[in-house]
């Protein structure tokens, strides 16, 4: 009852839209007498830009997967540095990566949308790739180091003995013993570069370098919403993310609770 | 002699490697991280347009913005968001949690149920609440005005009086888990030898939630708490794509605020000073929350 009302509406919007979009793209050519609804319906989810949402999927997935490559990697070299050694200034540079993982997107996007311009790379996927680092790296050695700490440093003691070099030891050693918690840390820092808007909205401007969270506002044109198509593209965007989680799920509550809160 | 020099080098020799290790870290961190910082609090002494030129102002971006009655209403807003969110999500997250606890039936797919808005993307999850509160077509209205609970249609997020409310109920929709995920986390290191002491001393359920669990939990609540006011006090997305800051501006945070005047304006400098007015804030709280984070830690 209420699906059907709502989809009339929701159709009759769509349709709306729909005409707008094309009048706007200056290709009108459906007579509106001689197309049933159904048929502005399929026309619309042909239509429906797949190409652009392929385009968004690909950008989204080159941010996010190089954003959390580079922030493992780096964030385990970190990681391991602060809790192995001891050298001068660790606890201030230990205080300085939580509070960077705390700092929120919103203290810094201006002042980077103004140096993104300056290096003359704004509106590329490289800006907002180098800027999801500065809170997706924090993030990450700050949960690995509990990780590391973890590991009893006898282990890695024999293999010093054997004259294994330090890199050798974090690759080959450690890092996967503490393989749970790095899939959670992945998990995690992928998941908060896949959402991230503010940034991209700001960054990347032309619509071949939109991400999915901005793509989606594409199918909002002034005060018609294009329920149907937004609707379609928030169902696709959800997959992957959701793969994700369901593949390293049993990893994640235990995972969570090393890293922020431990009781 | 040389085995002390031996440990002479050896420690050089480690204290090289930290720091090459700790270099990628630290160049990010510095480079867009601390140095942006550094740059915007410049930024607010400089009347700057997008594409043009720095023109020195001194404080005059910060004598604007305090007479500036939007700026006023868009501080008080900030802390009634974050406030008022965090007052519900708190105690839901901690039911959320007690519940969970239990041995209940389908306790893996209870616990799917309940943590799935948080993993829901929050995008999306604007769109859907938006779909759901139009006053004409969405279903909240629908239901409610089929089961005669009101006979109007509110414009849930059109109406001056009404959208800070649905905003606030959006954000405790998608941030409850959190508080949920942590206490229950929280409580599962209780030790149960704790309640099982207080059933031999006869004591009610109340008094070992009172004596017990909440004492237990304190260090948990005040984290994510904490955690949750930073996160809610910036919330960008959230209000920027359900109200975009009005209706009358009785929506805007300070960060939708900062976006229309940098962004939408390109006044900079304004917009920076924005967002500096209420850094202050956040230093308090970043500054309690990473002394916390790290005594937990330890």
């Amino acid at each position: 009852m209420c699906g059907d009302s709502a989809c009339v509406v929701f159709v009759s919007r769509v349709v709306d839209a729909y005409y707008i979009r094309q009048e706007q793209q200056g290709n009108f050519r459906f007579n509106s007498d001689a197309v049933s609804e159904r048929d502005y319906f399929c026309s619309v989810s042909k239509n429906v830009q797949i190409l652009e949402f392929f385009t968004y999927l690909a950008n989204s997935i080159i941010i996010t997967g190089t954003v959390t490559f580079v922030s493992i990697i780096v964030g385990a070299l970190s990681a391991y540095s602060l809790t192995r050694f001891r050298f001068p200034a660790r606890g201030l540079i230990a205080r300085l990566i939580v509070m960077a993982y705390l700092l929120p997107a919103s203290l810094l996007f201006i002042p980077l949308f103004k140096i993104v311009n300056e290096l003359h790379v704004s509106d590329t996927l490289y800006a907002a790739i180098f800027t999801y680092l500065v809170f997706t790296v924090p993030f990450c050695s700050w949960m690995m180091m509990s990780y590391f700490k973890s590991i009893p440093i006898e282990i890695e003691e024999a293999a010093r003995v054997d004259g294994i070099g330090r890199m050798v030891i974090l690759f080959r050693i450690i890092m996967p013993l503490s393989l749970p918690g790095m899939a959670a840390v992945a998990l995690y820092s992928f998941t908060l570069a896949w959402n991230e808007f503010l940034l991209a909205l700001v960054l990347l401007t032309s619509e071949s370098n939109w991400t999915l969270p901005i793509g989606i506002q594409g199918f909002v044109l002034g005060d018609n919403f294009l329920w149907g198509q937004l609707m379609a593209m928030s169902t696709l965007a959800c997959i992957p993310p959701f793969l994700l989680y369901i593949l390293i799920q049993r990893y994640v509550v235990g995972g969570f609770l090393i890293g922020s809160v431990k009781g | 002699m040389s085995h002390l020099s031996f440990q002479h080098s050896e420690r050089r020799q480690n204290l090289i490697t930290a720091y090459i290790m700790l270099l990628p870290a630290l160049v990010i961190l510095i480079g867009v991280g601390v140095y942006p910082f550094v740059d915007s609090v410049l930024l607010t002494f400089y009347e700057r347009l997008i594409g043009g030129l720095p023109k020195f102002v001194g404080l005059r971006n910060y004598i604007e913005l305090i007479h500036d009655r939007v700026f006023q209403k868009t501080f008080i807003n900030t802390f009634v968001f974050a406030v008022g969110a965090i007052a519900i999500k708190l105690p839901l997250g901690l039911l959320m949690g007690l519940v969970l606890n239990r041995a209940i039936t389908c306790k893996n797919l209870t616990r799917g149920l309940v943590f799935l808005p948080w993993a829901v993307p929050p995008v999306i999850a604007c769109y859907v609440w938006k779909w759901m509160m139009d006053d004409v077509s969405g279903i909240i209205n629908f239901v409610l005005n089929r089961l005669h609970i009101i006979e109007t249609q509110p414009v849930w997020l059109g109406d001056p009086g009404l959208a800070m409310f649905s905003v606030i109920l959006v954000n405790v929709w998608q941030g409850a888990p959190f508080f949920g995920i942590t206490i229950l986390a929280g409580l599962q290191a209780i030790s149960p030898d704790l309640y099982e002491a207080a059933d031999i001393d006869g004591a009610s359920a109340w008094r070992k939630f009172v004596h017990i669990t909440l004492p237990s939990l304190k260090n948990v609540i005040l984290i994510s708490s904490l955690l949750s006011f930073i996160w809610t006090f910036n919330n960008f997305q959230f209000i920027h794509i359900l109200t975009g800051g009005g209706p009358v501006n009785s929506t805007h945070i300070f960060s939708t605020l900062a976006y229309e005047t940098s962004i939408k304006a390109h006044r900079l400098g304004l917009g920076a000073t924005t967002v500096l007015m209420i850094t202050p804030f956040l230093a308090v709280i970043i500054y309690v929350l990473t002394r916390k984070m790290m005594e937990e830690q330890d």
